[in-house]
């Protein structure tokens, strides 16, 4: 698990990426993790640690989606890489473990 | 379709300082933002949120990185290369490393603490806004004044304000169960704070003074009789029967020439204290400071006040002299101030003199033991260059080497200031603080830390950077003796400065004890005095007279009292004046008048010469009679004195007697032609004791004080101790310089310890050969340090003559004083030269006693 460690705006910034499979740019980040957690997020944020999961080989990007609505700009559009799902999965798994093992009587006392 | 596009500027600024690699589609998605929000918050937010966005881009990850990558982190990796040769360096000479941060610590803390006292020194009475135009009327003979001068001088045009301190009044305050005595309690004009400026932390200077028994407090008397609760308002018991009530606290009075811890207003004294009246003509005990119109002829204004009082006068017509506010702390040897503080301009000097004569030894060391060291240096430097380092970066390399042994040093030196501070607070009788230095004090000392760096750095990192990769790594380089001359002249100089510093210190030491020592020509041992107060000694002369003789008498029942007498005024503070002349016609002399009775001589053990005492049987004796000493026989030339009539104004006085000449005041003065004379209106008991049970005397002596005095404290003192603190700045002088010069003597040894280790480590090769040859221990001695004493010779040439010129002109401010014997010149020399010689033996035997197949083997 050593090395793996991510925090937690970084998994929602991956998880968001695989949530937007082919239209996962900056911008729509932003927007996705609005809706989904009604949190405002700053673009230079998401693009910080855009740019650092895909230092630590999570993301990797590629360059499309010229439109009018961006002067004309490309996107710089990302998906997951086969580490970053693993590191995905990882966390998810080490939740749930996490997670089943809280002994049932937490739940039932108030 | 015609939506609006970002301002132009912010875009232009994001792709000024966005790296390029990513500005691109950062730049859209910016874009894409920008016109969602047009659309869906307005332009004005848009263009708010578009600009604000862009700025949360500036941040390391976004910005662009100057050149290119790779350049730059070869720079980085040497500077973190010349870092890590530096520290390794370091470490591995550690003795020179100790010694060179050591030394230079030292050095920065003396220079530290001096900057402190200088600073302090120069600080005093300049937080006073009308500084400039403040004087305070003086006579040209004594300070204090007669209040009613004060109303005077007030109605010319040229002063707009006047303030009259008064100290001597030292009430009991009262509040609720709070009782003390407050020590300087000034009583002043109500005008204080429109010429003065104190800080006020409640209350106002307006307000201060405004309704009638009004009382002033600094912080600290405040605290201690209120404690915490507000004081502003409370009422006070002065004296045990005055109620004041305090309108405003002060903060402790420091930098102020006066120590103040308390202020009531004239106006409110003078009623409350009714029939003692201190605004009498004949209360002497007034410091009067004025507040001058801007850019008024002080020369003229003085003019006129002296015409004016002359006509005013009961005033003795001694000139009235104004002296500048800012010249007061400084001032030296001013007769009756009352409640002053006095700087000595001199130490001052003397103190950053040594200061810069210690950074100096410090820097010497650092630049000697850098050049010594910077030999073992030269093939890294050839190599260095071999690879295509240029002069400029060797030349940053060893001034970064430099400064990290500085910026260590600097660390160690505060360390130091701070330890030492108590001490070196007790020596100058201040309360330093290491916080309180201020912002233009700091700036000198950073401008001193960089000296030090530049003068330590310039020399190897030229000298290195110049030098040719060729010839060193031939081996043919490091012959020339240009370096060692100069560490040679730098040794002699350092060596120069000790020198002079142990020649100074042993003359100030003769002189002072010559000083201590000196037949006075009177006995002030086992002297006590106290001044007597109260209603028996405050009016009449036969009833003055009366309580006198009673006193006497009842002192005299203690077998351990061996006599009384009573002055005027005491030993050491001697300066009533009065002009003589043999005619009514002839020009007047000056004489010291002391006040005294027949008890006098022999209670003071003056020598009589001839002619007789005052007697107590012959009532003449009082008031007409004289007995002079063996200046005024000689100044005035009389042949045959006794009998002789001097003429003092109406008064005709006949000589009856000769004393020797006795040093009645500091040593700093001539001895002045004096005359005694009986009088019954001195209060100044003289008490001689004998030796055992001096405890149990003053307390008898106590019981019979108050009953004379009462309701006044016992205060007393020893005659040779007050006498003994006229040369207290000299006392002080000889502590401080002995310090210092014993530091700058251990740091020039230290130098010369490194520097000789070193050389013999250099030499280790050729020691080794010269021992299998069967050189002599002594001999290696000498060979690794014929040199170095060649150079201390030569530094007792440079170091004489400064010292001659220099402590002439300090005796000169004496008038008795010790010659300046060739023998201390010599002597300091001597000792020099032994504590060099002893210094460089300690390592010379040890590298000559080494088994030379050890020394051979070395490589």
């Amino acid at each position: 698990m050593k090395g793996t460690n991510i925090g937690e705006f970084e998994e929602l910034v991956l998880l968001a990426v695989g949530l937007l499979y082919d239209d996962a740019y900056g911008l729509a980040i932003v927007a996705e993790l609005k809706k989904q957690t009604g949190r405002n997020v700053s673009l230079s944020a998401v693009h910080k640690v855009l740019i650092r999961l895909e230092k630590k080989g999570y993301l990797s990007s590629y360059a499309g989606g010229a439109t009018r609505e961006r002067g004309g700009r490309n996107k710089k559009l990302y998906i997951m890489t086969s580490t970053g799902k693993e590191v995905v999965n990882q966390v998810k798994d080490l939740r749930n473990h996490m997670w089943d093992s809280i002994p049932k009587i937490v739940w039932d006392s108030k | 379709m015609t939506s609006p596009n970002p301002p132009r500027w912010i875009t232009r600024f994001f792709r000024w300082f966005c790296n390029p690699e990513i500005s691109d589609a950062i730049e859209g998605d910016l874009y894409e933002q920008f016109r969602y929000n047009v659309k869906y918050k307005g332009l004005r937010q848009a263009q708010f949120l578009y600009f604000w966005n862009v700025l949360l881009f500036f941040q390391p990850f976004a910005i662009r990185r100057n050149s290119e990558k790779s350049s730059k982190l070869i720079i980085i990796d040497m500077y973190r290369n010349y870092f890590k040769i530096a520290i390794r360096n370091l470490i591995r000479h550690k003795g020179i490393s100790f010694v060179k941060i050591f030394g230079l610590a030292v050095g920065m803390g003396c220079t530290l603490l001096i900057l402190l006292f200088v600073e302090n020194q120069l600080s005093y009475d300049k937080d006073h806004q009308h500084r400039d135009r403040i004087v305070r009327l003086e006579s040209e003979s004594w300070v204090i004044m007669p209040p009613y001068l004060g109303e005077t001088v007030k109605v010319f045009p040229e002063v707009e304000n006047v303030v009259r301190f008064y100290f001597w009044y030292e009430p009991t305050l009262r509040y609720e169960e709070n009782v003390f005595t407050i020590e300087n309690f000034g009583v002043v004009d109500s005008t204080i704070f429109k010429v003065f400026d104190f800080d006020f932390l409640a209350g106002s200077a307006e307000t201060a003074f405004y309704a009638p028994n009004s009382i002033v407090l600094t912080k600290s008397i405040a605290y201690r009789l209120f404690g915490s609760e507000n004081p502003i308002g409370k009422t006070v018991l002065m004296g045990g029967q005055d109620r004041f009530t305090v309108t405003a606290v002060i903060d402790d009075v420091r930098k102020f020439h006066m120590d103040i811890n308390g202020l009531v207003s004239t106006e409110d004294i003078a009623r409350v204290m009714g029939s003692r009246d201190i605004l009498t003509s004949r209360n002497f005990n007034w410091s009067i400071y004025l507040l001058l119109q801007p850019l008024v002829d002080k020369e003229g204004l003085i003019a006129k006040i002296n015409e004016r009082a002359v006509e005013v006068d009961q005033y003795g017509g001694v000139p009235l002299i104004l002296r500048d506010f800012n010249d007061i702390y400084f001032a030296r040897n001013l007769a009756h101030e009352k409640n002053t503080k006095h700087g000595n301009i001199n130490l001052v000097i003397a103190f950053a003199a040594i200061g810069v004569l210690i950074l100096l030894i410090a820097c010497i060391n650092f630049i000697n033991l850098t050049i010594a060291k910077t030999r073992t240096r030269e093939k890294e430097i050839a190599v260095r260059k071999v690879t295509g380092a240029g002069a400029p970066s060797i030349r940053n390399q060893f001034f970064g080497e430099t400064l990290i042994v500085v910026i260590i040093s600097f660390a160690l030196s505060i360390l130091m200031a701070y330890l030492f501070m108590p001490t070196f607070n007790y020596l100058v009788s201040e309360q330093l603080q290491l916080q309180n230095i201020s912002i233009e004090m700091l700036l000198v000392f950073v401008g001193v830390l960089l000296f030090t760096v530049f003068v330590s750095g310039i020399y190897p990192s030229i000298y290195l950077s110049r030098v040719s990769a060729l010839s060193i790594l031939k081996g043919r380089f490091g012959k020339s003796g240009k370096t060692a001359v100069l560490s040679r002249l730098l040794i002699s100089f350092q060596y120069a400065i000790s020198i002079f510093l142990i020649i100074a210190t042993i003359t100030v030491n003769r002189q002072l004890s010559y000083m201590q020592n000196k037949d006075l020509g009177f006995s002030n041992e086992q002297i006590l005095t106290c001044r007597m107060k109260g209603d028996k000694f405050a009016s009449g002369r036969d009833n003055m007279i009366a309580s006198k003789a009673a006193f006497t008498q009842r002192l005299t029942q203690n077998p351990n009292v061996k006599g009384v007498t009573f002055l005027n005024q005491l030993p050491g503070k001697i300066t009533n004046t009065a002009s003589f002349g043999l005619t009514e016609e002839d020009q007047a002399v000056p004489f010291r008048v002391i006040n005294a009775d027949p008890s006098f001589l022999d209670l003071m053990d003056i020598e009589l010469l001839y002619g007789r005492n005052f007697s107590d049987e012959i009532q003449s004796d009082m008031d007409t009679k004289l007995i002079v000493n063996e200046e005024v026989v000689e100044v005035m030339g009389l042949e045959n004195p006794i009998g002789t009539i001097l003429i003092q104004g109406s008064n005709r006085m006949e000589i009856i007697g000769v004393v020797k000449n006795f040093h009645f005041n500091s040593l700093h003065q001539r001895i002045e032609p004096s005359a005694i004379v009986w009088d019954w209106w001195t209060t100044r008991a003289c008490i001689k004791l004998s030796g055992s049970n001096l405890n149990q005397t003053i307390v008898n002596i106590d019981e019979i004080y108050r009953e004379f005095s009462p309701g006044v404290g016992f205060e007393y003192d020893f005659l040779y101790e007050s006498f003994g603190r006229q040369y207290e700045a000299e006392k002080r002088l000889e502590k401080i310089v002995l310090s210092f010069v014993i530091l700058a003597i251990l740091l020039s040894c230290l130098g010369l310890f490194a520097l000789t280790a070193f050389v013999a480590e250099q030499k280790t090769k050729e020691i080794g050969i010269r021992k299998a040859l069967g050189a002599p221990t002594t001999a290696i001695l000498w060979l690794l340090s014929n040199n170095f004493i060649k150079w201390v010779l030569v530094a007792n040439v440079v170091a004489w003559p400064i010292a001659f010129i220099l402590l002439r002109n300090w005796l000169e401010s004496f008038s008795y004083r010790i010659d300046l014997g060739i023998w201390v010149f010599v002597g300091s020399g001597v000792l020099a030269l032994l504590i060099s010689f002893f210094t460089m033996s300690f390592q010379g035997v040890k590298s000559a006693l080494l088994n030379p197949v050890d020394s051979l083997k070395y490589e």
